[in-house]
């Protein structure tokens, strides 16, 4: 097939493919594209798309071959297809699925390759060999009953992923449903449902605010079995009980937190990464867990957190039906392997900003605002050792009266202040009059502020990092960064999902960061202006005195 | 006469090489490749081109006619151009192609020439007569052995995908050696004593130019033929030329390098090439190559693999056969050539997308005009079909620092963006325009350096800052002094992201650049060893009397002296006859040489001044 002269997609031999938003067949191509390849950065005009060997396999594992992967690049490119790139996505796919493991009549799990040649080059290595028991004839080996998780990851290492048809165990029943009054999944939420369904174990992957929770919900009510959750901390495990509560049938006599605090085991239980990591006298400590009922189901929340020892732990629960949840399968640790081998491909992707156009995600606006530090506090800054000068970049007092000019501005919507500092923060709250929560905040007292600022009781909060991960505070439409660590990418894209949940107010979103001129402050606000823009957001950078 | 002996041919050989003008001499200094400090005259150096090494390494560039046509020569004490035709068999029936290989042996001192004859020097002869014992051919082998046959015709099935293939090559190593380019004139890298670049300096540049490491040799060696590139002070830059190159659209920049590899080719090469355009390069060309050049079969064929690594990178074949372009250079036209190959060469692109995460996207490979000044604005990020650039407070800095304005920089983005230049951009460029020049640098004094700035924060924020403490700045009236240069403090402030410029006596701003040029014209050697010698050879003839003739007159006696050679003598006597003895020298000084005169049982006392000429003989 020809290459359209005039496609919107450019090939090039790094494995990257750039679109051009504007063209008229940009839509049709991104749908067919974002099948095999993972969206990079998403700027307002090119979107940078990758195709690396676990975008392949994932696309391979729902079903799609090279030749159709190969005929979408053609189709759309507006340049020949670097020989490189087509060679290495034939050759690449090719790899899936050459071994698959499987149960034999008596239950025992084999692996099994059609070349004999791959199961040679397989075997060849120690770590392969030592988990497999014997061999049967010339395409068959006999898997140790232990080591389902451990052969798939090692078999990714190798650069050939195992198809695992070997099923799962049903769990204990349990009767659930959805109490869909007054609300109803989604449409891309019930398709990300039953596509995890079809294909047994793998990841959902949506954007903060688009409903992964109810992917969850739906996940469980339809499956109707005994379910382990395990998310990132206790804030979190309580949000999805109340959801729960919420929205199934399930009561609370059914359903369970397993955490510092509480160790209940229930039909449904939510257990945070932290305690089935924690370890006394060098052993993890709860591990009964994962064996307390026979599960049906374990969803992991926030995926892309998982913590390295759980990945050891989920070597073990290969038998279970997996759910992972999350909003990026871009992993800081680089472990993305793991997720894949260990918890199942990709099942469902939306684009971000196709969700925003259907209306379920508000779109927010960020702003850098540039604050001119005074005279005293320049020299300060000038004589400073390097070491010092973050903190005094992001704690420069001159941000508050910044900070109070925003309120001011924006008064009557729900305002979140994000400090890094403790001190500052309670310099802040002190000149705000607005109450503050930090990590030394019990959880009560948390919960407490949370729902008098979803209540509006509340309009105003200054927080610290605390707020970051996995807290639902829908109803916040501004936010203002004072001052960050050192920037993830993970800790911005958490910080924008609290503004990105659909606003009932109808408000949209904005997102403030305040950053001291010609300190280092600006240096991480480039940054930080990259990795919005790449996500597609608008960007604008104000002079603090226009504010003020 | 008699025949010349094996000693005396090295005052023969010494002879010719005196013979020799100075652009000859200095040819035969580079190709023979002579040590320097062994040699202090002609004797010494024709001693040093019969040293095994040096015979080593001219003999194995030589092919196979030209290797026969010496053994014939060296099989005989001497023999006319015709005498040496006769014996060569089918090497010998061009008797052009004889006399042409004839001169080359005589220019490369492996034959000497002297009253219409040719002889070998005894280390030529020697050296030959031990080749079949080192598995090389003897010289009925050099003449007898025919050569492989030619290899069956291959036609592609694909000519269609074979073409493309040999673009995409040729496109991107063409991008490639521009970025080179571009690389090597803002940090040059070192040149390795044995040529080439060294392996750190290797990974660097593969990192910067985003190529494999593997690639890096092959492109420095096109940028380095097509006069591209050199080494000046022993770092590889990039010459004058480049930039008008690097001007130039895509296909005429792969034409210049492709020509220039086409040239560099060795002759003998080409020709085989040329008639293997329909069949697989490799083992064919491989085992001609080993019958042809017989004494350099690795060598040449490092060289062969080097060419044909290239040709592929080039795009002058694709998976081992010549591409549609590939032929046309090989046998017709580099026009056509350029005309097959920029059929296939992607569109150049006019216009951008200025994004507001401040890069800028070039849908297809931009021209090269507007490329070049976008990299005076912007870095580039990642260079492929579609390059990035980034836009950032220290590029716009470099540009204003090149002469770039704001208004200049605004009008041009503003006319290549597909879309308009979004306000973060905006933002950027006014601020750093409002900034730009803001702190100055000049000299003061002789060798050191001033900072100044109408904001006195800001020069009191430099005064301060330790990062600027080992600069030992110190406040002089309204501005601050320090004793290192200029061009030292103001990239250590630049790099610190002040907005520095620096100025000229007057106060205009000055651009300094960390971009070198080599100023080597490439074409020159680069190095300087042969000059070295050759002017020592010629200082040396003329000796502390500056009687360049005497000198070489001494020198000629004590060979023979060492060599206990009988010389025929020519005296010019005081009443102005010429006089002709045969002597034995015995010694030579104080202008004057002893020899014992066996014919008349004398030892004569000639002064030198009044011997017009000595001869080796064995008449006695």
């Amino acid at each position: 097939m020809n290459t359209a002269p005039d496609g919107p997609l450019i090939v090039q031999s790094d494995r990257t493919v750039l679109l051009e938003v504007a063209h008229p067949l940009a839509e049709d191509a991104r749908h067919d594209l974002a099948v095999f390849a993972e969206l990079e950065r998403a700027p307002e005009h090119i979107h940078t798309y990758r195709i690396t060997r676990l975008g392949l396999w994932n696309a391979r594992a729902a079903g799609h071959d090279a030749d159709a992967m190969l005929e979408t690049l053609e189709k759309y490119s507006k340049f020949p297809i670097p020989q490189s790139v087509s060679v290495d996505i034939t050759e690449t796919v090719g790899r899936y699925g050459r071994l698959v493991i499987n149960r034999d009549e008596d239950g025992a799990l084999t692996l099994t390759a059609i070349d004999p040649a791959v199961l040679r080059e397989i075997t060849r290595g120690k770590k392969v060999a030592s988990l497999l028991f014997e061999r049967r004839g010339e395409h068959t080996f006999v898997v140790q009953p232990w080591a389902r998780g451990q052969l798939k990851q090692e078999l990714l290492k190798l650069g050939w992923p195992a198809e695992d048809h070997a099923g799962y165990t049903p769990g204990t029943p349990h009767e659930m449903d959805l109490d869909a009054s007054g609300w109803g999944l989604r449409e891309y939420q019930q398709h990300a449902i039953d596509n995890f369904f079809h294909h047994g174990s793998g990841v959902v992957v949506l954007p903060c605010g688009a409903g992964k929770t109810l992917v969850g919900l739906g996940a469980m009510t339809q499956s109707k079995t005994t379910t382990l959750i395990l998310v990132t901390n206790t804030v979190s495990a309580r949000q999805w009980r109340s959801e729960i509560l919420k929205r199934t049938t399930l009561t609370e006599d059914e359903v369970g937190e397993y955490s510092g605090q509480t160790k209940e085991i229930r039909p449904v239980t939510i257990a945070t990464y932290q305690i089935l990591t924690a370890k006394r006298k060098g052993e993890y400590a709860h591990l009964s867990l994962l064996d307390a009922l026979d599960w049906g189901l374990v969803i992991y929340d926030e995926v892309h957190l998982l913590p390295a020892p759980v990945f050891k732990l989920t070597a073990d629960l290969q038998a279970r039906r997996r759910l992972g949840l999350t909003a990026t399968l871009v992993r800081e640790d680089g472990r993305e392997g793991d997720v894949f081998s260990l918890i199942g491909p990709k099942r469902f992707d939306a684009p971000w900003k196709e969700i925003e156009a259907q209306g379920f995600i508000s779109p927010a606006s960020c702003f850098e605002v540039r604050v001119d530090l005074p005279e005293n506090q320049r020299l300060e800054y000038a004589a400073s050792a390097d070491d010092e000068r973050f903190r005094l970049a992001a704690t420069a007092p001159a941000k508050t009266e910044v900070v109070r000019a925003l309120v001011e501005k924006h008064a009557g919507e729900r305002i979140l202040v994000i400090g890094q500092y403790l001190d500052q923060i309670d310099e802040l709250a002190e000149q705000l009059d607005a109450p503050k929560l930090t990590g030394a905040t019990p959880v009560a007292e948390r919960e407490r502020l949370y729902q008098e600022f979803r209540e509006g009781i509340t309009k105003l909060l200054v927080v610290s990092k605390v707020a970051n991960f996995s807290v639902d505070l829908p109803e916040a439409t501004v936010a203002i960064q004072v001052s960050g660590s050192f920037g993830s990418r993970q800790e911005e894209a958490q910080r924008l999902g609290r503004l990105l949940r659909p606003k009932e107010s109808g408000l949209p979103a904005n997102f403030y960061t305040l950053v001291a001129r010609d300190t280092v402050d600006q240096d991480f606000a480039q940054n930080r202006q990259r990795f919005l823009a790449e996500q597609g957001y608008s960007y604008t950078i104000l002079d603090a005195a226009d504010l003020t | 006469m008699g025949m010349a002996t094996i000693s005396d041919a090295a005052l023969l050989l010494a002879a010719q090489l005196r013979a020799l003008d100075d652009s000859q001499l200095l040819q035969l200094l580079r190709s023979r490749v002579v040590r320097s400090n062994s040699v202090s005259d002609f004797f010494d150096l024709a001693d040093a081109l019969q040293q095994t090494t040096s015979l080593e390494r001219v003999l194995r560039t030589l092919d196979r006619p030209t290797l026969a046509t010496m053994a014939v020569v060296a099989d005989t004490t001497s023999l006319t151009a015709d005498d040496v035709a006769a014996a060569l068999g089918r090497f010998g029936r061009d008797p052009v192609a004889v006399q042409s290989r004839l001169d080359r042996l005589v220019e490369h001192a492996l034959l000497i020439f002297r009253g219409g004859r040719y002889s070998a020097p005894d280390g030529v002869t020697d050296h030959l007569a031990g080749w079949p014992f080192d598995d090389l051919p003897s010289t009925g082998e050099l003449l007898d052995t025919a050569p492989p046959s030619t290899l069956t015709s291959v036609e592609p099935s694909e000519r269609a995908s074979l073409d493309r293939i040999a673009a995409e090559n040729a496109f991107a190593t063409t991008n490639e050696v521009t970025e080179l380019l571009n690389q090597l004139r803002t940090s040059p890298v070192r040149d390795l004593a044995r040529g080439g670049v060294s392996l750190p300096d290797s990974k660097r540049l593969a990192v910067s130019m985003s190529v494999p490491l593997d690639k890096v040799a092959g492109l420095v060696d096109i940028a380095e033929r097509a006069g591209l590139v050199a080494t000046t002070n022993a770092q590889w830059m990039p010459t004058a030329d480049a930039t008008e190159w690097m001007s130039r659209s895509a296909d005429e920049r792969w034409l210049h390098l492709a020509e220039a590899w086409h040239q560099g080719v060795p002759a003998e090469i080409r020709t085989i090439l040329a008639d293997r355009t329909h069949s697989f390069w490799g083992d064919g060309v491989e085992a001609y190559v080993r019958w042809l050049f017989p004494a350099g079969v690795d060598w040449m064929l490092e060289k062969v693999r080097r060419y044909s690594r290239d040709a592929q990178l080039l795009g002058v074949t694709a998976e081992r056969l010549p591409s549609t372009a590939g032929v046309a250079l090989l046998t017709r036209t580099p026009a056509e050539a350029a005309a097959a190959m920029a059929a296939l060469f992607p569109k150049e692109v006019h216009h951008v997308y200025v994004q507001p995460d401040l890069t800028v996207i070039s849908p297809g490979p931009l021209a090269p005009q507007l490329d070049a000044r976008l990299r005076t604005i912007a870095d580039v990020e990642t260079r492929a079909l579609a390059s990035t650039y980034r836009i950032s407070p220290s590029s716009l800095h470099h540009a204003m620092t090149l002469g770039e304005t704001l208004e200049g920089m605004r009008e041009f983005l503003a006319e290549i963006s597909l879309t308009g230049v979004p306000q973060p951009v905006q933002y950027l460029l006014a601020e750093a325009a409002s900034r730009h020049g803001l702190v100055r640098v000049g000299l003061h004094g002789s060798v050191g350096s001033y900072v100044m700035s109408p904001d006195s924060l800001l020069l009191q924020s430099i005064a301060v800052d330790p990062n600027f403490a080992p600069f030992g700045l110190r406040h002089e009236t309204d501005r601050l002094v320090s004793r290192f240069g200029v061009e030292q403090l103001f990239w250590a402030l630049s790099d610190a992201r002040y907005p520095v410029a620096a100025e000229d006596r007057v106060g205009n701003i000055l651009s300094l650049r960390r971009d070198q040029v080599s100023d080597e014209n490439p074409s020159e050697p680069q190095d300087a060893q042969p000059e070295q010698l050759l002017t020592k050879l010629r200082s040396g003839q003329g000796g502390a009397t500056g009687d360049e003739d005497q000198a070489w007159l001494s020198r000629q006696i004590e060979v023979a002296i060492r060599n206990k050679l009988l010389l025929k003598v020519t005296v010019k006597m005081p009443d102005g006859r010429e006089m002709l003895y045969t002597l034995e020298p015995s010694t030579v000084a104080a202008g004057r040489m002893r020899g014992l005169d066996r014919g008349a049982d004398i030892e004569r006392t000639l002064p030198l001044s009044s011997i017009i000429g000595v001869e080796a003989t064995t008449e006695r």
